[in-house]
């Protein structure tokens, strides 16, 4: 009961948001995200590896589980990066889904919502899966091993920018209760 | 109110399914895709949306948000400047060697040569009794007395006190400020007179005849001060009189150059003493 108390929500916009609220707010923040990486990302002459963004929904919707419309939503956003990395049509579509897959299946094994070190641990393995599938789609479709380099450093900053926004992409679940408990 | 907490579903056989299918959909896709007609037909599809949402439109949008667009235009703007500049350079160097060549034929004895001195204004004096600038160049720089100042737009008044790192200089708007000046196309000749506001009046017309409005007027050179064909204004009318509009006044620059005064020997002087003695002599002198 105490454990509960101190995980009340706040009265604010955000908590008073519906599910389907904050999907929305996640795929726009996704497509902007994409959106914007899509110009010179470079800063006092460092080019910065702009995360893939549509990872960050795949592992944060994750935690409610699988979901048809979920899957959708992250095929039309794989296709869409398919388009603008001229990659071959399904790569990203797959990835994201890989990733989500992963994502869900460890929440439901393990106390994402509760323990952050979970939290890192299903989040790391789901984005590693997902970028090292891309790796091996990437190479499997050019021929050749492609450079792990810039893939690692994209995969660094996506899954540094996910602990700084994941709230974003949680589509309502309380920190702290588990299903029956509230 | 609180919020009906999030439940967490159990993953259901049709979503697994679903999810497999979506998988094997996507595998075969880029199966699919390996032959080149396949792949040929999915061109327009990523042309259209490569026109549609182009990085360099979006670069454009961005470049915008951040000002890089307006820079860029000034720059740009900038540059055709300096391109327009550089044939009026070349054209004033080439008209520069053709007055030589005639001052050369002609004889003709040119400007003295110019021992300017960059100053940083230090105090600007705008109170009742002189209208006066203290810039921080003074006699340990060269500077002495009756040194014009001026700074890009044209004169801004000459040297009145000289300390050892600094200098008085008096407006030209000041009300005692006396410079002989004159139209640069009229040629009319006047003196302006400071009237301790923005624009001086031009008494003392020996022609008595106008200007042209708008004309720039200049200094003439006369009364050994200030050197020929410093820019000093614009003629305006003021009814019956004639006003300049100062052209210091376009500019807060706190720099001002400070220019030797045109100071012309007398003649029977001491350089002239100096002249007359034979050649060797002068260079025994120098040599000492």
């Amino acid at each position: 009961m105490k454990k509960t108390a101190r995980y009340l929500p706040r009265n604010t916009l955000w908590t008073r948001a519906s599910p389907l609220m904050r999907f929305f707010v996640g795929c726009a923040l996704i497509i902007l995200v994409g959106y914007l990486g899509l110009t010179p990302n470079v800063i006092f002459g460092i080019e910065i590896a702009w995360p893939h963004a549509a990872l960050w929904g795949a592992v944060g919707w994750a935690s409610a589980g699988l979901s048809v419309r979920i899957m959708l939503v992250l095929i039309l956003l794989g296709i869409a990066q398919d388009l603008f990395f001229d990659a071959p049509i399904g790569v990203f579509a797959i990835v994201n889904l890989v990733t989500y897959a992963v994502a869900a299946i460890l929440s439901q094994a393990f106390a994402v919502e509760t323990e952050i070190l979970m939290t890192i641990m299903v989040t790391g393995i789901a984005m590693t899966s997902g970028f090292f599938l891309l790796w091996i789609l990437a190479s499997a479709a050019s021929l050749h091993a492609v450079s792990i380099q810039f893939l690692t450093q994209q995969a660094i900053s996506t899954f540094i920018i996910f602990f700084v926004i994941m709230g974003l992409f949680r589509l309502g679940g309380l920190p702290g209760i588990r299903a029956g408990t509230s | 109110m609180v919020r009906q907490p999030f439940i967490r579903t159990k993953t259901r056989p049709m979503r697994l399914l679903a999810f497999g299918l979506f998988l094997a959909f996507g595998f075969g896709i880029i199966v699919i895709q390996t032959a080149p007609s396949v792949r040929q037909a999915f061109l327009p599809v990523r042309t259209t949306i490569s026109d549609i949402f182009s990085a360099d439109q979006t670069s454009q949008w961005m470049a915008y948000i951040t000002g890089k667009t307006y820079r860029e235009r000034r720059v740009a703007a900038l540059q055709e400047e300096i391109r327009e500049l550089k044939v009026w350079q070349a054209r004033a160097i080439a008209l520069e060697e053709r007055v030589r060549a005639y001052q050369r034929i002609l004889n003709l004895q040119g400007e003295p040569p110019s021992n300017a001195v960059t100053a940083r204004v230090i105090t600007e004096n705008k109170g009742p009794f002189t209208r006066s600038l203290l810039a921080n160049a003074g006699r340990a720089q060269g500077v002495e007395t009756d040194y014009v100042a001026v700074n890009e737009n044209g004169l801004v008044g000459r040297v009145i006190q000289v300390g050892e790192r600094s200098s008085r200089i008096l407006l030209v708007t000041d009300f005692s400020s006396r410079v002989p000046v004159m139209g640069e196309i009229s040629g009319l000749r006047a003196v302006l007179y400071g009237t301790n506001q923005a624009p001086g009046a031009l008494n003392d017309r020996p022609e008595m005849e106008d200007f042209i409005e708008n004309e720039r007027v200049l200094t003439t050179g006369e009364g050994g001060v200030f050197p020929r064909g410093i820019i000093v204004g614009i003629a305006k009318k003021q009814g019956q009189d004639w006003r300049v509009a100062l052209a210091m006044q376009r500019s807060r620059d706190e720099y001002l150059r400070l220019l030797p005064p045109m100071r012309i020997p007398e003649p029977g002087g001491e350089a002239d003493r100096v002249s007359d003695l034979p050649s060797t002599a002068r260079a025994d002198d120098t040599l000492r």
